[in-house]
């Protein structure tokens, strides 16, 4: 059986996938904020012991509860949760591989939208970020900056002058701030131009990672890009620098579909019917099967070839993850019955039976 | 019979195969099984040497008497080397001027710039004023007018807050 904890969240989208932004929301699937914020006179997470975890993990909790803005969210111990429901919660992006390992006093908040996560004693006390669609980047700086504050005027942190915020990993040290999102750019990974995507993006401090999804391969043509330095820059000029690299990747991924369009239309839409043939008559789909259909889709409906929501293609891409199908069914399943539950799944949702 | 051999990584040829990989060499797309470190390293092509800098690891040369302890911790100057992790607020303190020279080969940089905290937060109206005006000034000019017309809402309300 699988625990109904998560059913609420489940039957949903978040908000980062239900919006999709009328500006780049073809490309620019969402984007992601985080602090990472520890609290003054206790040792980091990674060195102390479960009992002094509780203790900050409560203290954390009666912290948020205290905060009217903050109240309504809901406060996980990753010690309670099955293991199906840690990874229903990596694979919506909420909480990271490595908060998976933890167990008493580590956690958790979030709000019902999905736009405020907020994992406790994972690498830092608290890292606190938000989620939000498309191009919406001051949305979610301006409230991230507000969470940030409500906080750090209730709870003190671990701050000083001449370093910022004091973290763990001197990686993250300064301002804690990192920012992040998800491009799908199939048309330049199939022209090759990705590469020079990814030579810019590491001339201008962006890295770049998959879409890490199961057996971690790269998937559907989803990249992340995130910030990489924390310290020596204010986080408007982190988040403007930021912007600036999106906008040039994005510019590059429509010239290579305007290209791609002229001269192959044909291509793409003998690629987008056999998605569909595929889709309504496959008995079992894999979870990285249709994050290749979903991309082929996605792209088609971009480029107005096919007419279909990009929210209803979000939401197989989300939909369609392993933990996702389990607690959809609300039964444990091994791989190949997973795959038959998902093509039930993906035909009833985009309504292809 | 002859057993099958779990799948090596194909870089390192040591850890068990557990990650595919797409990467791109010489303008081609290549697909490779590989462990997770390398996986990680390698993904998306660029291996870090190019874009990430990493923290280095350097607990070598290091002699027993230079060895120090964080006070408030009792961190060790060569555990800390060795991990990249501090152990607490006081370790910033406590191994200077190795922090310090860290910090700066990362980032660098060596001058820290960002939020002002004295265990609350001033007031950040005019801040938060600032960034939303840019904002709208490069969303018109980029003809952006959907997000110019979310971003003059949110200047309102701003404007319309008490200043807290």
């Amino acid at each position: 059986m699988v625990p109904d904890r998560f059913k609420w969240m489940s039957e949903k989208l978040p908000f980062w996938l239900r919006f999709v932004s009328p500006l780049y929301g073809d490309i620019v699937l969402s984007i992601r904020m985080r602090f990472a914020r520890n609290l003054k006179g206790h040792n980091f997470p990674l060195f102390i012991d479960e009992e002094k975890k509780v203790k900050i993990f409560n203290l954390i909790k009666d912290a948020l509860f205290s905060i009217d803005k903050l109240k309504n969210l809901k406060i996980y111990e990753i010690g309670e949760l099955e293991r199906i429901e840690k990874d229903f919660l990596v694979e919506r992006h909420l909480i990271s591989r490595d908060l998976l390992r933890e167990g008493k006093g580590s956690g958790l908040a979030i709000d019902m939208d999905e736009r405020i996560s907020i994992m406790v004693n994972e690498e830092d006390h608290l890292r606190i970020q938000v989620f939000y669609p498309g191009f919406m980047f001051e949305e979610a700086f301006m409230r991230i900056m507000e969470i940030d504050d409500l906080v750090g005027s209730t709870l003190e942190y671990a701050y000083n002058g001449r370093y910022g915020f004091l973290t763990s990993c001197l990686s993250n040290v300064g301002t804690g701030f990192r920012v992040s999102c998800l491009l799908h750019l199939p048309v330049s990974f199939i022209s090759g131009r990705i590469q020079d995507i990814f030579k810019f993006a590491a001339s201008s401090d962006v890295t770049v990672r998959g879409y890490y999804g199961e057996g971690s391969e790269v998937m559907g043509n989803i990249f992340q890009f995130s910030s990489l330095r924390t310290f020596g820059k204010s986080e408007e000029d982190i988040l403007s620098n930021f912007k600036n690299v999106v906008y040039r990747i994005i510019d590059i991924e429509k010239e290579e579909r305007e290209k791609f369009f002229k001269n192959s239309r044909d291509f793409i839409e003998d690629r987008v019917m056999r998605t569909i043939g595929i889709i309504k008559s496959a008995k079992f789909l894999s979870s990285r099967e249709v994050m290749e259909y979903a991309s082929h889709l996605r792209l088609a409906a971009g480029m107005n070839i096919l007419n279909i929501n990009i929210e209803k293609i979000n939401e197989i891409m989300l939909l369609n993850q392993p933990a996702h199908i389990q607690i959809l069914f609300g039964k444990i399943m091994e791989e190949k019955e997973r795959d038959k539950f998902r093509g039930i799944l993906i035909r009833t949702r985009l309504n292809l039976s | 019979m002859i057993e099958k051999k779990e799948n090596l990584c194909e870089k390192c040829k040591e850890n068990k195969a557990e990650v595919k990989v797409i990467i791109f060499e010489g303008g081609k797309k290549i697909k490779l099984e590989l462990c997770k470190n390398c996986a990680e390293k390698e993904s998306m092509g660029i291996s870090p040497v190019s874009s990430l800098p990493v923290l280095k690891k350097e607990p070598s040369h290091l002699k027993q008497e230079e060895d120090s302890v964080c006070l408030n911790c009792g961190l060790k100057l060569s555990e800390f080397l060795k991990l990249v992790k501090l152990k607490c607020e006081k370790c910033y303190e406590s191994f200077e001027p190795h922090i310090s020279k860290i910090i700066f080969d990362y980032h660098k940089a060596s001058e820290y710039k960002g939020k002002v905290y004295k265990g609350v937060y001033e007031p950040n109206r005019e801040f938060k004023l600032r960034v939303l005006r840019r904002a709208l000034d490069e969303a018109i000019k980029r003809e952006e007018f959907e997000r110019a017309a979310r971003l003059r809402d949110l200047l309102k309300e701003v404007e319309e807050s008490d200043g807290s």
